[in-house]
């Protein structure tokens, strides 16, 4: 059953956008595809722990159109929340398909799909039509191609660097059962240089009888969100990405994220993951010229009965290039995390370094974490190395601050913290790294551990 | 007069099940340094361990009143809001958390109240200076990448800032170099005064060069063999521990 999930409704999107044929066309392919396509068997080792039909939108979720996004008001806390700036960053805020915060001449131009696919159509449909996904993904992803509608284009020109971070806000506010797809293209031309913060909000109005931590787990409650962000670096483009997830305690995420590099590109991303009842999300970085390089970093906040579940690859098609991966995760109360981690090297990538590191730190005895590291190597002559960790607080390093004075609760706190930092310190914005680091030990409560 | 500062009272100590203290009777009082001397594997560690409250480091049998009160009971963090100091032979490394960070937290942890910023970079500062660390280094991690030395001086930084009624140093002269010795030595003999009791933990004499200490005693096997004064660390370096066998007499403080 898919619901309000029809041709019918890409029809109504095409014609409300007013979008160029081809790219309707397009949304109506990704359709058939998604129908097409199985969903992710139970035995594929990147999908089992995951219950993906709790990502599908056709279980009585139904699409929540731009008119009506808009004609829910945020309160003016949260809107004054959004739009105060960290520190001296350009600030683009967007709120339910509208801006709150237009953007400025800053050196990156960031407009609307539909306006850019009709300036100039050939670069945003090679990023649509490009593939490369495995199959279960493709079934995921092409909802967000039939359906995406809150739509922006992030351009970098070819030469530019652009000075201040640059920080999109992104916020949504979603009635129960109710489905977005929202898309974020980047795109950074040749020696182009920039950092940018995505930041994903989602507000909830709660369900009369139902507490927030529970909702989204349940088949029938809370939003679905439908993300899609791309990526594109062109030869020597030099770029700092953060995506930092705020979503709904009550909403459930499938994200493809994915970037990919031409010769001599190099990337740092941080990818922090605060929200969300239950999440999928799949980051993938190919680097596809020689010499392109990437620094992905990852942490993840899990609290309440939250379920985390990330997979990484890192795609090496070219020669001499380099990834260098490494996702933390701390997580209370009933929280589940689970990584699976792919390293893949083609026979072409020869002189290849690549490495990943997990680490899960367990704050409470009811938290779980699994974490699956896989290689496929075809070159020869490269370097790969992976390692992975879970368990508590260490007892020795607790030892040592309490010897020093310092009460066990605090101790851990410190210690988590720490556990922390060294993702922290990857964020290109000390404002933002401030506000996290507030942010998150004051969420941070204490058990006997 | 008033009580000592720490009674050790026929202290017994298993770790994991296996005694490594046998009946071990020490008394310190304050204004006192006390040199514990003896070979690998006597003791000397377990009983620090013991007295800052290690999980792992089991009392069996005996006592420890410090300032009267018997602190088998209490946590390490209770111990050292007490005042009590340990300066560990083998610091841990704490990485992501700064030393400026860890020092505010256990100030204010030893002390139950938070310091002004102002006061807090005061005090650091002044020790700093006197122990011969540049200021950057309240930026590093906690002995996260450290050289021993650099460990140790952490440690004797600590003990400055923190200004415990008692400071206990295992093996703090272990891996230091000559000059790293008289810095740690001056940092020590610094925090001798009346108020304070000192038992320094070590295996050569060397420290003692430095530091004289009030009364020696040699730790084997668990047990006492010998308590004296300065001269009997002289005649340990001499001659070694080898005619320091496990005696049946138990010398007391």
């Amino acid at each position: 059953m898919t619901g309000a999930f029809t041709i019918d409704t890409i029809e109504e999107i095409a014609k409300r956008l007013r979008e160029p044929s081809w790219l309707t066309e397009l949304r109506r392919a990704a359709l058939r595809t998604h129908t097409e396509l199985p969903w992710p068997h139970p035995s594929d080792d990147i999908w089992r722990r995951t219950n993906v039909s709790l990502l599908d939108p056709g279980r009585g979720f139904s699409p929540a159109e731009p008119a009506l996004l808009q004609s829910l008001r945020l309160s003016e806390v949260e809107l004054a929340g959004l739009t105060r700036p960290l520190g001296d960053e350009s600030l683009l805020v967007r709120a339910n398909g509208a801006w709150l915060v237009p953007p400025e001449a800053s050196g990156v131009m960031v407009e609307e799909l539909t306006a850019a696919a009709r300036a100039k159509p050939e670069p945003i449909r090679a990023i649509l039509e490009s593939d490369g996904l495995t199959e279960a993904e493709r079934k995921l992803a092409s909802l967000n191609a039939a359906f995406h509608h809150d739509d922006l284009v992030v351009r970098v020109p070819a030469g530019m660097t652009v000075e201040r971070p640059v920080r999109l806000v992104r916020a949504f506010s979603i009635r129960d059962k109710e489905a977005i797809f929202p898309m974020t293209l980047i795109t950074v031309g040749a020696g182009g240089s920039v950092t940018l913060i995505e930041e994903s909000i989602s507000f909830s109005p709660p369900a009369p009888g139902a507490t927030q931590a529970e909702t989204g787990r349940e088949p029938d409650r809370g939003h679905l969100i439908n993300n899609r962000i791309e990526l594109v670096l062109e030869p020597e483009a030099s770029v700092r990405y953060v995506r930092l997830q705020r979503w709904d305690a009550r909403a459930r995420e499938f994200l493809l994220q994915r970037a990919t590099l031409a010769k001599g590109a190099s990337l740092t991303m941080a990818n922090l993951t605060l929200g969300a009842a239950l999440s999928k999300t799949h980051v993938v970085t190919k680097l596809m010229g020689p010499g392109a390089s990437t620094k992905i970093y990852g942490f993840v906040f899990g609290h309440g009965r939250q379920h985390v579940d990330q997979h990484t690859l890192q795609d090496h098609h070219s020669p001499h290039t380099t990834s260098d991966l490494q996702y933390r995760a701390a997580l209370q109360d009933e929280s589940r995390m689970v990584y699976t981690g792919l390293i893949r090297i083609a026979k072409a990538a020869a002189q290849t370094n690549a490495y990943q590191a997990n680490h899960n730190l367990l704050l409470s005895r009811t938290a779980r974490a699994e974490t699956i590291p896989m290689l496929e190597i075809l070159a020869d002559d490269v370097q790969c190395k992976h390692g992975a960790s879970i368990g508590p607080v260490d007892d020795e390093q607790a030892f040592y601050l309490m010897s020093r004075g310092v009460p066990r609760e605090a101790a851990q706190r410190l210690l988590v913290m720490g556990f922390i930092e060294p993702v922290l310190q990857q964020i290109p914005f000390a404002p933002l790294q401030e506000r996290l680091r507030e942010e998150i030990e004051g969420c941070l409560h204490n058990e006997a551990g | 007069m008033s009580q000592p500062l720490l009674v050790i009272d026929n202290l017994h100590v298993a770790v994991e099940g296996k005694p490594i203290l046998k009946g071990l009777s020490l008394t310190v009082s304050a204004g006192e340094v006390h040199a514990l001397m003896g070979p690998n594997g006597s003791g000397k560690s377990t009983l620090s361990f013991c007295l800052m409250g290690h999980p792992k480091y089991a009392v069996t049998a005996g006592r420890i009143l410090y300032q009267g009160e018997d602190i088998a009971a209490l946590s390490p963090d209770k111990r050292a809001q007490r005042g009590i100091f340990l300066a560990f032979q083998y610091p841990t490394a704490i990485p992501g958390v700064t030393i400026a960070n860890f020092l505010r937290a256990a100030i204010r942890g030893v002390r139950g109240a938070d310091v002004p910023v102002k006061e807090f970079r005061q005090t650091v500062k002044t020790q700093l200076s006197t122990l011969g660390i540049p200021d950057t280094f309240m930026n590093r991690y906690v002995n996260d990448g450290f050289s021993g030395g650099e460990k140790k001086r952490l440690e004797i930084l600590q003990m400055a800032v923190l200004n415990p009624a008692l400071a206990v140093l295992d093996e703090t002269d272990s891996g230091l170099d000559i000059d790293a010795l008289k810095t740690v030595a001056a940092g020590i003999n610094a925090l001798r005064g009346p108020q304070r009791g000192i038992l320094l933990i070590t295996h050569y004499q060397r420290l003692l060069n430095y530091v004289t200490p009030d009364r020696v005693r040699v730790l084997v096997d668990g047990r006492l063999v010998r308590s004296g004064g300065p001269e009997l660390a002289l005649e340990l370096e001499a001659k070694g521990y080898e005619g320091f066998k496990p005696a049946s007499e138990l010398v007391g403080a």
